[in-house]
């Protein structure tokens, strides 16, 4: 039998590999993907559920107090009184954010070096600066849940009660700027400070135990110097608290009692110290951890 | 290694045959008693089943374990080692459970697959660490002798850190021979070393598997495997494919013809005769060369010089395409 | 044995460790010092027990046994190197045990000095007029009551993380935090029948034995008595390594 001759139609569509000619994102579409991992990661997704239920715990613990408290009192509003922002500022929740951080900071850091996959990352095109700065954003991101969603489900919930939502809102707008501000300063603390630690060793544990160490160490120093040991300006040691600095900053800028009048004013707390020499602290912790973090994976050599 | 450098406490405890007096690879002595035995042994972490039932038993001398990647290699070498326990079934070394046995590690060495180890230790200080855990008598001596094995000596002061990944791999070899073990496991030995030091290596497992100690290799590199034994066990999907010698195992697959290279002249003329044998499934002519599929090697051997001078064609070269380890186990995983 | 101590000593002894060990226990002693330099008008001894009771106890302690306990046992899970040490004829006590007396001869003479200096500097401060007859006596009081409730303490605390660096080694940290911060800290205050599964307590309990005959009696915080604090840690450490050694024992290493 002889075979009909090939359609002329027919054609190959593919003949093994071809370059890609597509779409190409660039470093800012390189720098969510990076971020979008790091979340991710942070949370626990794509990872067993043991990797899971401490961060998710975390994070649930003080927004679902919250949410109980805004709850009840809109199902209650003449018995129950909802807490006001500065109330949730200067919650013990900081401890629930330290330890956040102290959970996650090295777990995002720390993981990747102890695998040497840091290689990976770098011979792509990544720098070095977008590494370690989506990683710390993504840690800063986590933590607003933290230090600023409870915050803006209490604004909610003040909105709620009070006789006309729209009003409130209208009315607190600046409220709820610097409720956004606060949150986001303290975030930004706990962000850069368990990030330089967790880039000076690739040991979880280690990483993990400093950062957390840093903290409760400079908490019991700055408030026992503040308070039990007295000496000319002994008070103003209570800037070495970094937990504290972060609430302290957060309350002041909120404007909350026994400040006087609101952020922007000067006025001092019960240690005698002004709110901006809190934001200072704050502000100069925060930049100096952050320079660590970027000298740190500029200079580093064993990836 | 001289006996007086080990310490003989704990080793009279157990029956040790002394190895120095027999002769021949121990596959010829089938009479001598398994030192592995795994009957019936399965292994599986909530739904995932790693190893499905699998019975074997290694006797003296060297025996690779094949099988593709994720097949349950290195689930088998820490169930033999007693790393793991077996989730049913039974594993024997020496006759004796492994599990919850310090006792027998006496008389076992291992080479992990995992490349840590302690970085802050020099080559020397970490072998020594081996022995003196063994109790070895004279660690240091006993020390410098496995690292003279591996050609490690120049190095033994260096950081394990600085060590090169193929260093690491031989320093882990000479720490598991520090206490001349009668069972020797290991995982993937040589992977990381350059074909000099695999060669050395591979002189090294030949060396003890002829002594009597029992060589069990869990290994990718098959043309290297093939070099040092002929006894494989085959693991595919975590349930045993197949084990014994290759060949023998070759031989019995009687689904897959056996593919034969013949050079030669006249090869049409050939190939006709070649085509009229019994066992002949399939010739294929390329060139000056023919590509027979026989399921009879003993046929076709036989008759190719006959069919040659039949047809006038002169033979230039045989060659078996597929009877060696790596064919064997392409076909068993297939 | 002894090559599993010096081996565990040499891999917890890294610079950075010690460093970092060293810096924490410099706090407490800073902390004397500005004490001692201050206006306060306070005790000297009062000062150095309740700075051992408010923060070396609750934060120094834990911490650093913490770091150097998780990570004996814990490191050698994660890298795989443990395969090195249970595949030789070694007891598991003995590696249990050797792991432990490791970390604590790291541990153990660093929170010592700490506490003792610590008590030195702080006791020098002087007293109100009042109390000078009682100062030589409660001088020495605090000094031992240090001594002890720092060796107890610490030994306690090493055994007990050991525990949980074997145990879990990845969340290791996080699981301690939990335990001083939440449990002892909290938890524990609630109730006596739950106080007696806090180490806390049990090092108070030490802490207050020499006190309680002295001008510093009022400090003593604990209800406990001497022996049954020490029982209690008795306990705890012997529990403690006890389950690590029975762990290790079963342990599959994966």
């Amino acid at each position: 039998m002889i075979s009909p001759p090939a359609s002329s139609a027919a054609r190959i569509a593919d003949r093994g590999y071809q370059h890609y000619d597509g779409v190409r994102v660039g470093s800012i579409g390189i720098f969510w993907a990076m971020l979008r991992a790091a979340l991710a990661r942070g949370l626990g997704l794509r990872r067993p559920h043991s990797a899971k239920i401490m961060p998710m715990l975390l994070i649930h613990i003080p927004n679902i107090v919250v949410f109980v408290n805004v709850a009840n009192a809109i199902a209650q509003p003449n018995t129950v009184t909802l807490q006001e922002f500065w109330d949730y500022a200067g919650q013990p929740f900081p401890v629930i954010a330290m330890l956040f951080a102290a959970v996650v900071g090295p777990d995002l850091f720390c993981a990747d070096r102890r695998e040497h996959v840091l290689s990976l990352y770098f011979a792509s095109p990544i720098t070095r600066l977008q590494y370690a700065v989506a990683r710390a954003a993504a840690l800063a991101i986590l933590l607003l849940t933290l230090t600023l969603l409870p915050m803006l489900q209490l604004f909610v919930g003040h909105a709620l009660l009070a006789t006309s939502a729209a009003d409130y809102v209208r009315g607190n707008l600046p409220l709820l700027g610097h409720a956004v501000l606060a949150g986001v300063l303290e975030a930004l603390l706990f962000a850069s400070v368990a990030s330089a630690v967790s880039s000076l060793s690739d040991r979880k544990v280690n990483a993990g135990g400093t950062f957390a160490g840093i903290m409760l160490v400079s908490l019991t120093v700055g408030d026992l110097i503040a308070t039990n040991v007295k000496f000319t300006s002994h008070e103003k040691f209570i800037l070495v608290d970094l937990m504290g600095v972060g609430m302290r900053t957060a309350r002041w800028i909120l404007g909350t009692t026994p400040w006087e009048g609101q952020s922007g004013a000067l006025s001092q707390d019960v240690f005698a110290v002004s709110g901006w020499a809190y934001l200072g602290v704050s502000l100069l912790v925060t930049a100096v951890a952050a320079a660590i973090l970027i000298v740190r994976y500029q200079r580093m050599r064993d990836v | 290694m001289t006996a007086d450098m080990r310490g003989g406490d704990r080793t009279d405890q157990l029956d040790r045959p002394d190895r120095t007096e027999q002769t021949g690879l121990p596959e010829d002595s089938p009479s001598l008693p398994p030192t592995i035995e795994a009957l019936n042994v399965s292994k599986w972490y909530g739904d995932k089943v790693a190893v499905s039932d699998v019975s074997f038993a290694i006797r003296p001398g060297v025996t690779a374990l094949l099988g593709p990647n994720g097949a349950g290699k290195s689930t088998i070498l820490k169930l033999l080692t007693g790393q793991l326990a077996p989730s049913r079934g039974s594993v024997r070394v020496l006759g004796q459970p492994v599990r919850h046995n310090p006792a027998l590690y006496q008389v076992i060495g291992l080479v992990p697959e995992h490349d840590s180890i302690y970085p802050f230790l020099t080559v020397l200080e970490f072998v020594k660490l081996a022995a003196d855990l063994h109790r070895v008598r004279r660690s240091r001596e006993v020390a410098l002798e496995a690292l003279a094995t591996v050609d490690l000596l120049d190095v033994q002061h260096r950081k394990l850190r600085a060590c090169s990944k193929g260093m690491r791999q031989r320093v882990k070899v000479a720490q598991s021979l520090v206490n001349d073990p009668q069972v020797l496991f290991l995982d993937e030995p040589l992977a990381g070393a350059d074909p000099a030091q695999r060669l050395a290596l591979m002189d090294v497992f030949t060396r003890l598997g002829e002594t009597g100690c029992t060589v069990f290799i869990s290994s990718h590199i098959l043309n290297e495997v093939e070099r040092i034994g002929s006894n494989v066990i085959v693991i595919v999907n975590g349930k045993l494919a197949a084990e014994g010698d290759f060949h023998a195992i070759r031989a019995l697959m009687d689904d897959r013809p056996i593919k034969v290279s013949v050079q030669c002249s006249e090869t049409r003329a050939l190939a006709a005769r070649l085509v009229q044998l019994c066992g002949t499934s399939a010739v294929q002519i390329e060139g000056d060369t023919l590509l027979v599929e026989t399921k009879s090697t003993l046929e076709f051997h036989r008759a190719l010089p006959l069919a040659a001078q039949q047809a006038g064609a002169r033979l230039t070269g045989i060659e078996g395409l597929d009877e060696d380890l790596e064919s064997v186990f392409r076909y068993l995983v297939e | 044995m002894k090559a599993i101590f010096v081996l565990s000593v040499r891999a917890l002894s890294g610079w950075k460790r010690l460093l970092l060990l060293c810096l924490l226990m410099l706090v407490p002693v800073g902390l004397a010092l500005t004490f001692a330099l201050s206006e306060t008008a306070e005790d000297g001894s009062r000062f150095a027990i309740e700075l051992f009771d408010n923060f070396v106890l609750p934060v120094v302690l834990p911490i650093a046994d913490l770091i150097v306990a998780t990570s004996a046992l814990g490191h050698e899970v994660e890298d795989h190197t443990l395969v090195y040490l249970t595949l030789r004829p070694i007891a598991r006590t003995a590696i249990v045990i050797a792991k432990y007396v490791a970390a604590a001869v790291i541990v153990i003479p660093l929170v010592e000095i700490s506490v003792v200096t610590m008590g030195e500097i702080a006791s020098r401060k002087a007293a109100p007029p009042q109390d000078l007859a009682l100062l030589a006596v409660d001088t020495g009081n605090t000094a031992a009551s240090l001594l002890l409730a720092g060796f107890g303490g610490a030994a306690a605390y090493l055994a007990l993380f050991l525990l949980l660096g074997l145990l879990m080694p990845q969340r290791a940290l996080l699981v301690g935090f939990v335990y001083v911060l939440l449990w002892e800290g909290i938890a524990a205050g609630l109730s006596t029948a739950l106080s007696t599964l806090s180490v806390r307590r049990y090092v108070q309990g030490v802490l207050d034995t020499h006190l309680s005959n002295g001008a510093l009696a009022q400090v003593a915080s604990s209800t406990l008595s001497a022996g049954g604090s020490a029982l209690g840690l008795l306990i705890v450490v012997g529990g403690a390594l006890s389950l690590t050694t029975w762990r290790l024992r079963r342990m599959q290493l994966l």
